[in-house]
């Protein structure tokens, strides 16, 4: 109950707080228009506009009093999809927001959202609330079929239906139904979905280039060179089957493949692994014999294991504190500081 | 020596460079807002952190039988590389080793005046003015030695000058001030000789070498110097970068290899980066490789809590809230920085 009577003391107050502000405003205001408009009505009816003769005096209605903008009439709990039903310009009397927007001139402050250009020009999704989704959904789901209910996780929808196609129906009022925009086509697929091994797998992401993510490994291919829908459909489909054929393939030219080109770096004949190994050759130059045995067991050892693997994270992931001070230690261990 | 004695225990505390060394040892090492505060205080104080005794350690505990070890200070701008990299030079000076210290390898690959084809090897450029100043620095800073050690090899310089094997460096070091144009491949003479010498041991007048080099980055990266037909010069086609690539090289004993990183200077390099591998470039990583990468950061609270107390005492702060609001102030301005710290005292 306490609860309930702040709430309703609080609205109250705002309301008041509303009003006032708002009377006082639309007073002044109002007192000014009327004023100036007097004032050129005076002058006009004897300056401006001399006698017209036979067409007779011009009529002008008194111009009628502005109402309360509609924000100081909102109560809290109202229906936001009235305000805004549909796409529409930004108003500054139906916005019960203090927003500012533009540059501050002189040391001042964003002007007001009175009369403010700035805010008309943008677009505002203030029709596109989550209660108004909401209702478009209420709306679209006489048009709609029910979801399958073995398909209730994401898991299982990638495992039975791995590419997802998404096309775009436009509405609108207007004297032609089509919509160029609606013959694109998106093709989603996740890369480890497709059956690909090691070198297929780098040759497809290598053909792919931007249109694959590394993060979230899915390959987005979005075809809208066809006039018409089922065409670019049918042409998604073809350039999937022939990158997945072409990335099985193995070509000549592909044994140039240099260190630049390598997607991710590996120790072995680095220069990183000749020069530890030069340097724990020279450290034990007295005695030991040269050839391949030393460089195995050199190898072999846990301190050059490490190195090689703090070596591998830094060219990888790239550099960190934490990533470097890991280097910091296996060197230590390698150099025996 | 006091120098040589320090631990952690005296972690945040001043001590005093003696003016003498100052001279000798830091002829053009210093930091120069350090010289100014060293003119303005009359004295040369170094705070004791704690990357530079991590460096010392690591100095004290290498194997000087084994290939040299490098050592790479890197850290955000303005935390105080290049003062630990002195500290440690002026360590490794009082324990009598060799002092081969570039205090900035960014001005050999910019704003050069003089370019000379090379005379040794005709792809190459000449720095005559760098180099030479550098011989003089260097002259300064290692005097003792330069009669010790012995020349190896003879150099021919001209049909009618050489210098014959078994005089001492200092006649090499002597030659290069004066003869300018030679200086460049002077410079790569005493690199070499000194590179093959320290490997001896020190009862056979063997010496350490420590080889000390701010702003290492830029051996690797882009020079802003032009040819004639303004195509730019690769780093490699300096002599003197070609002669100092070979020092950082881990093939020869009897010493260490000391360097930082420095954005600074640095051309063609984002204003953020400070890690080695942005700074050093994939080359220069694979020829630094292996080596040990030292953090140096911002001051902590005791060290900041020392700079404070020793501004303080030489009276560097005068504004009356020095004691204890501003101090907030300060500590929230500069982040801790040594750099910036300094920079903003210079105003109280």
């Amino acid at each position: 109950m306490a609860a309930h009577t702040l709430n309703i003391y609080m609205l109250s107050l705002g309301r008041m707080h509303c009003h006032i502000y708002g009377r006082n405003v639309h007073k002044a205001l109002n007192r000014a228009t009327y004023a100036t408009a007097l004032s050129t009505n005076n002058s006009s009816l004897n300056k401006g506009f001399p006698d017209r003769g036979s067409r007779g005096p011009i009529i002008r209605r008194p111009r009628r009093e502005e109402g309360e903008p509609r924000k100081d009439k909102m109560p809290v709990d109202q229906d936001w999809t009235a305000v805004y039903p549909t796409a529409a310009p930004f108003r500054p009397g139906s916005v019960p927001l203090p927003v500012r927007m533009g540059f501050p001139v002189k040391r001042g402050v964003p002007p007001e959202k009175k009369g403010n250009l700035e805010l008309i020009k943008i677009p505002n999704f203030l029709h596109l609330t989550p209660t108004a989704i909401k209702k478009h959904c209420e709306a679209m789901k006489l048009f709609c079929t029910e979801w399958p209910s073995a398909l209730d996780t994401n898991v299982k929808c990638d495992e039975h239906f791995p590419i997802k196609i998404e096309c775009k129906d436009y509405v609108s009022a207007g004297t032609s139904i089509r919509n160029p925009s609606a013959r694109i086509v998106n093709l989603r697929v996740k890369l480890s979905s497709l059956n690909l091994d090691d070198h297929a797998g780098k040759k497809m992401a290598k053909l792919l280039g931007e249109r694959y993510y590394k993060e979230t490994d899915i390959i987005t291919i979005i075809t809208d060179s066809c006039p018409v829908r089922q065409q670019n459909y049918d042409y998604a489909m073809y350039l999937l089957t022939v990158l997945y054929h072409e990335s099985w393939k193995t070509e000549a030219w592909e044994s140039e493949k240099t260190v630049a080109d390598m997607e991710e770096y590996s120790w072995e004949d680095s220069p990183s692994q000749k020069n530890a190994l030069s340097t724990l050759v020279r450290m034990q130059i007295a005695g030991e014999v040269e050839g391949d045995a030393v460089r195995d067991k050199l190898l072999g050892r846990p301190e050059v294991q490490e190195y090689r693997e703090s070596v591998i994270r830094l060219m990888n992931e790239g550099e960190s504190e934490s990533s470097i001070l890991q280097y910091r230690e296996a060197v230590k261990k390698l150099l025996k500081l | 020596m006091w120098r040589a004695c320090q631990s952690e225990r005296h972690l945040g505390q001043y001590y005093t460079l003696p003016t003498s060394h100052l001279h000798t040892i830091f002829p053009h090492g210093l930091p120069a807002r350090y010289q100014q505060q060293v003119k303005t205080f009359n004295e040369g104080c170094v705070m004791v952190r704690q990357p530079a005794l991590e460096l010392i350690s690591y100095l004290k505990a290498a194997d000087y039988s084994k290939p040299a070890v490098r050592y790479l200070l890197y850290g955000l701008k303005g935390s105080g590389k290049t003062m630990s990299l002195c500290h440690t030079i002026h360590y490794c000076s009082t324990q009598g080793w060799l002092v081969l210290h570039i205090p900035d390898a960014h001005l050999w690959v910019k704003n050069c005046k003089e370019l000379l084809p090379s005379s040794y090897h005709t792809s190459r450029f000449d720095q005559p003015i760098e180099a030479s100043n550098w011989l003089r620095n260097f002259r300064t800073t290692n005097e003792r030695f330069l009669s010790k050690i012995k020349l190896r090899q003879r150099y021919t310089w001209t049909k009618r000058e050489s210098t014959e094997k078994g005089s001492p460096l200092g006649e090499l070091v002597d030659m290069g001030v004066s003869r300018v144009k030679s200086s460049s491949d002077v410079v790569g003479a005493v690199l070499k000789e000194l590179r093959l010498q320290a490997a001896e041991t020190e009862e056979s007048e063997g010496f350490r070498l420590a080889v000390a080099i701010d702003g290492v980055n830029s051996l690797w990266g882009r020079t802003t110097i032009k040819k004639e037909d303004k195509s730019p010069v690769a780093p490699e086609e300096l002599t003197l970068i070609h002669n100092l690539r070979k020092m950082i090289d881990n093939n020869w004993c009897g010493g260490a290899v000391i360097a930082t990183l420095s954005q600074t200077g640095s051309l063609y390099s984002p204003s953020s980066a400070y890690l080695p591998k942005e700074l050093l470039g994939e080359e220069g990583f694979d020829s630094m490789d292996p080596f040990i990468p030292v953090p140096v950061s911002n001051y902590s609270e005791k060290e900041f809590e020392s700079c404070y107390l020793y501004y303080l005492d030489r009276h560097w702060l005068q504004h009356p809230h020095s004691e204890n609001e501003g101090k907030k102030e300060i500590i929230f301005l500069s982040n801790r920085n040594p750099s910036v710290l300094e920079r903003l005292c210079a105003f109280l």
